[in-house]
C-alpha cells in the first residue's frame, strides 16, 4: 500500500518533538513500499553479502570468525540469556561444523529458554509490570498472564501478524490476555483520580492516549501518540487524525476480567456432560428411602433436651467448607454438617452430668453423636455420654456408658493436628440400643481439661448398619419425592407442622400428586380433597387446586394456619401407591411457605392413619446437601461394582470440574460500547470539538471501518491494517528490532522511531531484503533469527583492529561484533545456572523481591531467596518505578515509558551490588558447594570446575596460579565470589 | 575537555543518542583523525543529521567527571528542598489578608467539587502573618525561623501545575510530566555537567524520616537517561545499600576478593584490548570501592560540634521527627560541601490523611502544627550554615512543593484540597535577586492571577542557574527530542540577581 500525503502528515506530525512538516517529507524512506532488493552476491549468505558491500566500501572487512567457544557461549547468552554447560560446549568443539552450528541453533530456538529470554525484549517495548503505578503503585496480581501469553508466542513462533491481531483484539482470537498489551501501562486507579469530572475526563484521556501511544511504537514504530499534545501549531487534518486513531479503542477499559480459556472451556462441557450422566445413573439406584424412624435433636432443641448444668456459652463454626466448617456440605465420606447453629458448652468438671437428650420414643436405635471440636486444647479428651434407660438421673443401676469421646478431634480421629477453631465434630456411631419412651442420653464431664460441648444427636430405628446415618435431602420448594414400600390405601393425608422462617406464613403446596405402585399414573387427580382450613384468596389458591393437574403459585392450596394445616386426598377407589410428589412451586416462582416439618399419613379406613413419610429422615431445611453424596455414602455392601466405579469416576471428575471452572482472572483490555470521540482543542480534555468516528485517514482507504463498525471489529480491521505485508513499516520496525537485539543496535538506531527524525538505516538495503524475507518467511521470527544467526557476520569474532576502530568506532558498519554487557535479568539467570540453583518452573504469578509492596511501608527488600525466587527473573513480580533489589541498577527499565532498548550504564552503585549484597554472597557460597562437589577438594580441581562453569574454558597457567593461592588462603567462595562479579562473566562475548 | 566539546560533539553519532564508546570519545577528543574521516564518510551517505541540541560528552570511564556548563554558571550545585504533600501556601508564604475577610463565606463562581469531594466555605489563613526581615515579607508564625530569612529569598507565587494528584504533580516537579518513567532534574543536572567530587555520587536525594514521598524513585530517578546520572538516595538515618559486604565475609576475604576480581579483569582485558565496555566497569569497581569509604565518613555527623545541631534542632529529643530531619540538613550541608552537584532534600512522606506530610486535607492546622516546627529550624539553620560557610555563593537552594491548597476547607472538615492553580516556590542563593516576590494569586489565593507561570519555568530557571539551556539540554528517546520542559519554560528573570 502506498502512504498518501495526508497520511504521511499524520505521521511525521507525530514525530520527535512535533517538529513542523517540510514539503516532501512524505517521501520519507520508510514510508515507501518495501524494495525488491537483491544480494550483491550469491555465492555467500545473503546477509554478509549486504555487509560487506558496504565494509568494502569503507575499505574494511569482517573478522575472523569467533572460536568456538566464543561462539556458543554467544548463542547461548543471545537466545537464552543463559550460559552453557560445560559439557555442551566440549561437544561443539569436537564436532565444530556448520552442520553443528545449525542443528545448536535450532536446538536454542526451540527449547522454552528461547521464549523467556526473547519475551524480555516485547516486554520492556510495552512497560509490563505487575504494579498499577503512579503514587500509590498497588499490585496489579493478575497481570501475568500476558507475560504468560508473550512467552508462549515467542515460543510457539507465532506468526507475526497474528502476534499483533492477538494483542490488539485477543478476545477475538481466544488470546485474551494478550489484550494485556492495551493496558500495560501505569494508571491511576479510580481513588486516585479527582472527584471532579474535569480531573476524571483528564485521567480517561491519558489512559486511552497511553494506548495509543503504544499501538503507534511498537508496532509502527512511529510516536504518533505525540500528535495529541501541547501547543504546537498542527495542521488541523492531522489533530483531527490522532482522535480518529483514538476512536478505535474509545470502547477500551483498563480493568480484570475472567481469562477465557478455550480448551479449559470444552474439556469443562465434556466433563459436566459426562457428570450429569453419572449422577443420573446414580441417582436411578437409590435404594427407596424406607427409614422407618429418624430422629435428630440439636443441642439447642429446647423441647427435647435439658440442662443439667448452667452453660456457658456457644461454639459458632466460622464461614467456609471445609470438614467441620458452618457451610461443609459433607462427602461420600461425611455427612453435611448439621450443627445448625454451633455447639453449647460447659465448665468441665470430672463425673458431672452437664445435659441431656430425650428422645422420647422407644425401640431399638442406633445412636450417633457429635460434639463441637476444637484445636486449643481445652475441650476435655474424654467426655462421656451415658444412657439413662428410666430417665431418673437419681437411679444409677440402669445407667451404661455408649461412648468416651475426645473433643478436641473430629469423630473418629484420634490423633494428629487440628484446627484452633470451632468445628462441628461429625457423627460418631455410638452404637444400637434399646430405648423407652422416658429414657435419656446423658454427657457427663470427662477427666480431663475445663470444658466439655454437645451438639446434635441422632437416632435411627432399624438402620441397616451403614457407616452413616441415612438422611434425604432436605425439603425443597421445587420438588419433593417421598417413596416408601407399595401400600393400599384410600386417603392420603399431608399435615404441616412448621414452615420456614419460624411459622412466618401459612403452608402453601401446589399439587400434590399420589401415583399408583410402579406406575406414572397420578391417583390423586380424580380423588376428593379436604382440609383443615383455606386461605382466603380464592382467585389463586383453592383446595381444588391441590388435585387439579396444574402447577404453580397461582394454582395453589395454602392452609387458613400459620405454619400448621392438612390437606388431605379420598382417592376414588382403593389403590396401591409407591410415591408421593409434592412442592410449594414447581414453577420457581415463590420459595416461601414451604413445610419443612411434616408428615404424610395413608388410611385404608377413615381415622385408621399410618405414617409413610415425613421430614424427620430429612437434612434440617438450609443445610448443604448433595444427593449423590449422600447416596454413595451409604452404598450397601450389594452395591453393583458399576456404581462404585460410577462414584469414583464422578469424585475425579468433580474435582477436575471445579479446577477447569475457576477462571484465572487477567489484567487485560475490558470492551464495552465506545465512548463518543470529540476532537479537543489543544489535546485538552476540557475543549471538545466535533465528534469523530474512528478511521484510518479516508484516503488509506482499504480498512473497511464505518461509524457503524462494532468496537471489537474495530480494533481487528486496525490490527490487520498493520500487519498488512503492504504495510511499510511493520516489517522493517519487526525485523530491526531482533536485529537490533542480536547485534546490540538496530540497522535503524532508534527502533521505535521510524519518522522524520529517526535515525536513517545503517543498510537500507539490507533492512528491505529482511523486512521481504521475513514476510515471505510466513514472518516467521524463529526463521529470521536462524537466518541472522547462521550468517559470518554474526560469528565473526569481536575483538578489536585498530584501522577499523578508527574509522568507525561503535561498528555501525559490523566489522566486528561487539560486545556488550548482559542485562539484569542474564546477569541474575547465569549467576542462578551457574551456581546449579536456577529453578526453571515456568509461569504463574510471580515471586516477590520485595517484602511487602508499597503502601505505607514502603518496599523493603527481600535477602533471602528460596525455591520460587530462585526462578527466572522474568518471572518476577515486576513493580513500577521501584527498581529490583541488586539487579534493578543494571538498566532495568521501571515500566514507565516504553523501553525500546536497553542503555549499558556501569554505576558504581552496580559495582556495590554485584559485590556486595547478600544474595551474591550467598550465591557464591552455594556456587562454591556445588564446585566441591563436582570437583573435590583439590584447589586446583576446584579452579579448573570453576573455570569451566563460568566461563566454559580451562584457566590460563597465570590465573590458575593466583586463583588457587586465593582459594588455600581465602576460601573456595572468596574465588566464586570474584567470578561472578568479573567482566568475563557479565558481558557477551 | 572544553566547553567546545558540548557545541561540535559527536556529530556521527546524531541522531539518537550521544553515550559515547570510549574509543569514540577518545576519537572525537584526542586524536580526532579518525574520527573526522568517519564524518566525512557519513556525512557524504546521508547518516548525519544536523542538530542544534547540546548533548553532553561523557567519557563512559569517568562518567562524572566534570563537564562545562553552556555559558558560565552562577550556582555550581543546587539544594531542593522539596515540601512533599502539597504545602499550603495560604498557612505559610502567601499571605491573604481578604481571605482573613472572607472567612466563612461561600467562593463566588467557586468549584462546587474539588478533588477530594465537595467544596466548604472560605477559611481564613490558619496562622497569623507578620512582617519579616529587612523587606518586611509576611510570613506565617508557622515559620518564625525561616520568616526570619526572607531577605536571602525570592519568592515566586504564581506557580501552576497541569494535576491536581499528588504522584503526578510530584513527577511534574522534577521531571517535567506528570507521567511515570522521565528523567529527574537531578538527573538532567548531572548528565549535563557530572560533579566536581567524583568519589561520592554526584545525586543525592535525602528521603524524609517519615518515610518516601508519594512519587518515590520518580523524583530522583534517571527515567531514560543512562543510569549513572540516577539520584543515590540515603540519609542520615538509612544509609546507601550494599556499601559494605554482610558481615560474614571477613575483611581479609573481601580484600582478596577485591584483589582477585581485578587480576581476573585485568587479564580479560588483555585478551580484549581496548575495549572501552570493559575498561568502564573495572573503573566502576573502583569508584564503588571510593565511595565505600567515602560515603560512610559524609554520613557520619559524630564529628559535627555541638552548637551546629543545636543551630538545626539536631538535638532536640523531645522531638524525633525534627531532629531526624534536622540531622538530614546537616548531611544533605556535608553533601554540597563535598561538591555534591544536586541535592534532594524531602521534607515530608507519602499519602497518609496528612499525618506524615502537607496533605492537610481534615486536621490542617492541628497537623501543620506538627509538620511546621520539623521544616522550620532546620532549613532556617540549613540555609544560615551554608551561608556562613560561604556555600550559599555557589549553591542554589529551591523550597518547592508539588501544588498549593484551595482557600476553602473541605465540606465538613477542617482542612483545604488540592489547588494546581497558584502557589508558592521560593529561591536563595547563587544568583538569586534576594529578597523580591514575583507573581501573585488572586486576593483569595485561589488561582495565580498575574505572571502566571508553570513549574516548567522553575525548572528551566533552575537549569539556566547551572548555566544550562533547557531548550538545549537534550536526550533522544523514542523518536523524540525530550527536555526537562517538555516544549515549554522560560528562564523567570525577575528572581535572578
Amino acid at each position: 500500500m502506498r502512504l498518501s500525503r495526508h497520511f504521511v502528515l499524520l505521521l511525521a506530525a507525530g514525530v520527535g518533538a512535533c517538529g513542523a512538516l517540510h514539503a516532501g517529507d512524505e517521501k520519507h524512506w520508510s514510508f515507501q513500499p518495501l524494495r525488491v532488493v537483491k544480494p550483491p552476491r550469491t555465492d555467500c549468505h545473503p546477509i554478509d553479502a549486504f555487509i560487506e558491500r558496504k565494509l568494502e566500501e569503507h575499505g574494511l572487512k569482517l573478522s575472523q570468525p569467533a572460536d568456538s567457544r566464543t561462539l556458543v557461549r554467544r548463542l547461548f547468552f543471545d537466545l537464552h540469556g543463559l550460559p552453557p554447560s560445560p559439557d555442551r560446549v566440549a561437544m561443539f568443539r569436537k564436532e565444530r561444523t556448520g552442520h553443528s552450528i545449525s542443528t545448536l541453533i535450532d536446538e536454542l530456538l526451540s527449547s522454552p529458554r528461547y521464549g523467556e529470554r526473547w519475551a524480555q525484549h516485547w516486554l520492556d517495548l510495552v512497560r509490563y509490570a505487575d504494579t498499577h503505578g503512579f503514587e500509590v503503585n498497588t499490585e496489579r496480581p493478575n497481570a501475568w498472564p500476558y507475560r504468560d501469553y508473550v512467552i508462549r508466542a515467542f515460543n510457539e513462533d507465532r506468526p507475526y501478524p497474528r502476534f499483533i491481531l492477538d494483542q490488539l483484539a485477543g478476545d477475538a482470537t481466544g488470546e485474551d490476555a494478550a489484550t494485556g498489551f492495551l493496558v500495560a501501562s501505569a494508571v491511576l486507579l479510580p481513588g486516585q483520580i479527582g472527584k471532579d469530572d474535569a480531573s476524571k475526563r483528564l485521567a480517561r484521556q491519558d489512559a486511552l492516549d497511553e494506548i495509543i501511544v503504544a499501538t503507534g511504537d511498537t508496532f509502527l514504530g512511529l510516536s504518533i501518540g505525540c500528535a495529541r499534545c501541547h501547543d504546537h501549531k498542527f495542521d488541523p487534518v492531522t489533530a483531527r487524525d490522532y482522535y480518529t486513531m483514538q476512536a478505535f479503542f474509545a470502547g477500551v477499559d483498563y480493568g480484570e476480567r475472567p481469562l477465557r480459556n478455550p480448551e479449559a472451556a470444552a474439556k469443562a462441557r465434556v466433563s459436566s456432560a459426562r457428570i450429569a450422566e453419572i449422577r443420573e445413573r446414580i441417582v436411578r439406584e437409590e435404594p427407596p428411602a424406607v427409614v422407618p424412624r429418624t430422629i435428630l435433636i440439636d443441642d439447642q432443641d429446647a423441647a427435647r433436651t435439658t440442662h443439667l448444668a448452667s452453660k456457658i456459652g456457644h461454639g459458632a463454626q466460622s464461614p467456609g467448607t471445609d470438614r467441620g466448617n458452618k457451610d461443609d456440605p459433607g462427602g461420600v465420606d461425611r455427612v453435611p454438617n448439621l450443627s445448625e447453629n454451633g455447639y453449647t458448652w460447659w465448665t468441665n468438671t470430672p463425673g458431672r452430668d452437664v445435659f441431656s437428650y430425650n428422645p422420647g420414643s422407644s425401640g431399638q436405635f442406633r445412636v450417633w453423636i457429635s460434639w463441637g471440636a476444637h484445636g486449643s486444647g481445652v475441650h476435655t479428651r474424654d467426655a462421656r455420654y451415658v444412657l439413662d434407660l428410666d430417665g431418673d438421673l437419681e437411679t444409677k443401676a440402669d445407667q451404661k456408658e455408649i461412648a468416651k469421646v475426645d473433643q478436641y478431634y473430629f469423630a473418629g480421629v484420634s490423633q494428629g493436628e487440628t484446627r484452633s477453631v470451632p468445628l462441628w465434630s461429625g457423627f460418631l456411631d455410638a452404637g444400637v440400643h434399646q430405648l423407652r419412651e422416658e429414657s435419656r442420653i446423658v454427657l457427663r464431664g470427662g477427666k480431663t481439661q475445663t470444658a466439655i460441648t454437645a451438639d446434635a444427636i441422632l437416632l435411627q430405628k432399624g438402620a441397616p448398619g451403614f457407616a452413616h446415618p441415612v438422611l434425604r435431602p432436605p425439603v425443597n420448594p421445587l420438588r419433593n419425592v417421598e417413596r416408601f414400600g407399595a401400600i393400599k390405601a384410600r386417603f392420603v393425608r399431608f399435615t404441616s407442622f412448621s414452615t420456614i422462617e419460624s411459622d412466618k406464613h401459612e403452608p402453601c403446596l401446589d399439587e400434590l400428586e399420589i401415583f399408583q405402585a410402579d406406575s406414572d399414573n397420578n391417583v390423586a387427580l380424580t380423588g376428593k380433597p379436604t382440609s383443615s382450613g383455606n386461605y382466603n384468596d380464592p382467585a389463586q389458591h383453592r383446595l381444588e387446586h391441590i388435585n387439579d393437574g396444574h402447577y404453580g403459585n397461582g394454582k395453589s392450596w395454602i392452609s387458613n394456619e400459620l405454619g400448621k394445616g392438612w390437606v388431605q386426598i379420598e382417592l376414588a377407589e382403593p389403590v396401591k401407591i409407591d410415591r408421593i410428589v409434592w412442592a410449594r412451586d414447581r414453577n420457581g416462582e415463590f420459595a416461601d411457605r414451604l413445610a419443612h416439618r411434616y408428615q404424610i399419613e395413608v388410611a385404608l379406613e377413615p381415622g385408621r392413619w399410618i405414617p409413610v413419610a415425613s421430614s424427620e429422615d430429612r437434612v434440617p431445611y438450609g443445610m448443604p446437601f448433595d444427593q449423590v453424596d449422600a447416596i454413595l455414602r451409604n452404598l450397601p455392601p450389594e452395591t453393583k461394582e458399576s456404581v462404585r466405579a460410577d462414584a469414583l469416576e464422578l469424585a475425579r471428575l468433580e474435582k477436575d470440574l471445579k479446577a477447569l471452572n475457576t477462571l484465572q482472572e487477567v489484567y487485560a483490555g475490558k470492551f464495552r460500547n465506545p465512548d463518543k470521540t470529540y476532537l479537543l482543542n489543544r489535546g485538552d480534555a476540557e475543549q471538545k470539538m466535533e465528534v469523530v468516528s474512528a478511521a484510518i485517514p479516508a484516503v488509506l482507504g482499504r480498512i473497511p471501518v464505518s461509524p457503524d463498525t462494532g468496537e471489537q471489529e474495530l480494533r481487528i480491521a486496525l490490527a490487520r491494517w498493520i500487519g498488512d505485508k503492504d504495510n511499510p513499516l511493520t516489517a522493517r520496525v519487526m525485523a530491526n528490532r531482533i536485529w537490533q537485539h542480536h547485534f546490540g543496535r538496530g540497522l535503524v538506531n532508534t527502533t521505535s522511531d521510524f519518522g522524520l527524525n529517526g535515525s536513517p538505516p545503517s543498510h537500507p538495503d539490507l533492512l528491505d531484503w529482511l523486512a521481504r524475507r521475513f514476510i515471505a518467511d510466513g514472518w516467521s521470527v524463529k526463521k529470521l533469527h536462524r537466518l541472522i544467526l547462521t550468517s559470518r557476520t554474526y560469528q565473526q569474532a569481536s575483538s578489536l583492529r585498530e584501522n577499523a576502530l578508527a574509522l568507525d568506532g561503535e561498528s555501525r558498519l559490523l566489522w566486528h561484533f561487539p560486545l556488550r554487557r548482559l542485562e539484569a535479568e542474564a546477569i541474575r539467570d547465569s549467576v542462578l545456572a551457574v551456581s546449579g540453583n536456577l529453578n526453571l518452573r515456568m509461569g504463574g504469578p510471580g515471586f516477590n523481591f520485595f517484602k511487602t509492596r508499597g503502601g505505607l511501608s514502603g518496599f523493603p527488600i527481600e535477602e533471602t531467596f528460596s525455591d520460587e525466587g530462585l526462578r527466572r527473573m522474568i518471572y518476577a513480580h515486576k513493580v513500577r518505578m521501584e527498581r529490583a533489589p541488586v539487579f534493578g541498577a543494571f538498566d532495568c527499565p521501571d515500566a514507565g515509558q516504553a523501553t525500546p532498548s536497553r542503555s549499558r550504564a556501569v554505576t558504581a552503585l552496580q559495582a556495590l551490588n554485584l559485590f556486595n549484597s547478600k544474595f551474591m554472597i550467598d550465591q557464591s557460597d552455594v556456587f562454591a558447594a556445588r564446585i566441591r562437589k563436582e570437583a573435590g577438594s583439590s584447589p586446583g580441581e576446584q579452579v579448573e570446575r570453576a573455570f569451566h562453569l563460568a566461563y566454559n574454558r580451562a584457566p590460563r597457567p597465570g590465573e590458575r596460579k593466583t586463583c588457587e593461592k586465593t582459594v588455600s588462603a581465602h576460601g573456595l567462595s572468596t574465588l566464586c565470589r570474584a567470578i561472578l562479579n568479573s567482566n568475563e562473566f557479565v558481558f557477551m562475548p | 575537555m572544553n566547553s567546545n566539546a558540548h557545541t561540535n560533539a559527536s556529530p556521527y553519532l546524531r541522531p539518537g543518542r550521544s553515550w559515547l564508546a570510549r574509543r569514540d570519545f577518545l576519537g572525537q577528543t584526542a586524536s580526532g583523525l579518525g574520527a573526522i574521516a568517519l564524518t566525512n564518510l557519513l556525512a557524504q551517505q546521508g547518516l548525519l543529521a544536523g542538530s542544534e541540541k547540546i548533548e553532553p560528552l561523557i567519557d563512559p570511564t569517568r562518567p562524572h567527571a566534570p563537564r562545562d556548563p553552556h555559558y558560565p554558571a552562577k550556582a555550581r550545585n543546587v539544594l531542593v528542598v522539596f515540601c512533599a504533600g502539597a504545602c499550603s501556601q495560604l498557612e505559610s508564604w502567601d499571605y491573604k489578608p481578604e481571605l482573613i475577610k472572607h472567612d466563612g463565606k461561600p467562593l463566588e463562581g467557586g468549584p462546587p467539587v474539588t478533588f477530594q469531594g465537595p467544596s466548604g466555605n472560605l477559611a481564613r489563613p490558619q496562622y497569623e502573618f507578620r512582617a519579616r526581615g529587612q523587606c518586611g515579607k509576611m510570613v506565617s508564625d508557622m515559620l518564625p525561623h525561616l520568616g526570619e530569612l526572607v531577605d536571602e529569598m525570592a519568592f515566586v507565587h504564581s506557580l501552576t501545575s497541569n494535576t491536581n494528584t499528588h504522584g503526578p504533580a510530584e513527577n511534574f516537579l522534577s521531571t517535567g510530566f506528570a507521567l511515570d518513567g522521565f528523567p529527574s532534574i537531578g538527573a538532567w543536572a548531572t548528565y549535563a555537567l557530572g560533579t566536581t567530587n567524583e568519589d561520592l555520587p554526584s545525586f543525592v536525594a535525602i528521603p524524609d524520616p517519615r518515610g518516601i514521598p508519594q512519587a518515590s524513585i520518580n523524583n530522583w530517578g534517571p527515567g531514560f537517561l543512562p543510569a549513572e546520572f540516577q539520584g543515590t538516595s540515603f540519609s542520615a538515618r538509612s544509609p546507601v545499600r550494599n556499601l559494605s559486604p554482610p558481615p560474614t565475609v571477613t575483611p581479609a576475604a573481601d580484600r582478596a576478593a577485591r584483589g582477585l576480581l581485578q587480576d581476573l579483569n585485568q587479564e580479560h582485558l588483555r585478551q580484549h584490548p581496548g575495549e572501552s565496555a570493559l575498561s568502564a566497569r573495572i573503573a566502576s569497581y573502583e569508584l564503588a570501592a571510593r565511595m565505600q569509604l567515602s560515603v560512610p565518613r559524609i554520613s557520619d555527623l559524630s564529628s559535627e560540634p555541638a552548637h551546629i545541631l543545636e543551630m538545626y534542632g539536631a538535638d532536640d529529643i523531645g522531638n524525633s521527627l525534627k531532629s531526624g530531619f534536622a540531622r538530614n540538613c546537616i548531611l544533605a550541608r556535608r553533601l554540597i560541601e563535598n561538591g555534591v552537584r544536586f541535592v534532594q532534600l524531602f521534607n515530608g512522606a507519602y499519602a497518609s490523611g496528612g499525618k506524615l506530610n502537607w496533605d492537610g486535607h481534615n486536621a490542617l492546622r492541628e497537623q501543620y502544627d506538627v509538620h511546621g516546627p520539623i521544616l522550620d529550624q532546620p532549613v532556617a539553620a540549613l540555609l544560615q550554615d551554608l551561608k556562613q560557610r560561604g556555600l550559599l555563593e555557589d549553591t542554589l537552594v529551591v523550597w518547592c512543593t508539588e501544588f498549593g491548597r484551595m482557600p476553602m476547607f473541605q465540606k465538613g472538615a477542617k482542612g483545604r484540597d488540592h489547588n494546581p492553580y497558584g502557589f508558592t516556590a521560593w529561591l536563595a542563593g547563587a544568583g538569586v535577586r534576594a529578597g523580591v516576590s514575583h507573581g501573585a494569586t488572586d486576593e483569595l489565593g485561589y488561582k495565580a492571577v498575574e505572571n502566571v507561570l508553570s513549574v516548567h519555568d522553575l525548572n528551566a530557571t533552575i537549569l539556566h542557574l547551572l548555566g544550562l539551556d533547557h531548550e538545549a539540554l537534550t536526550f533522544r528517546h523514542n523518536g523524540v527530542e525530550r527536555r526537562l520542559t517538555d516544549v515549554h519554560g522560560h528562564v523567570i528573570k525577575e528572581v535572578l540577581a
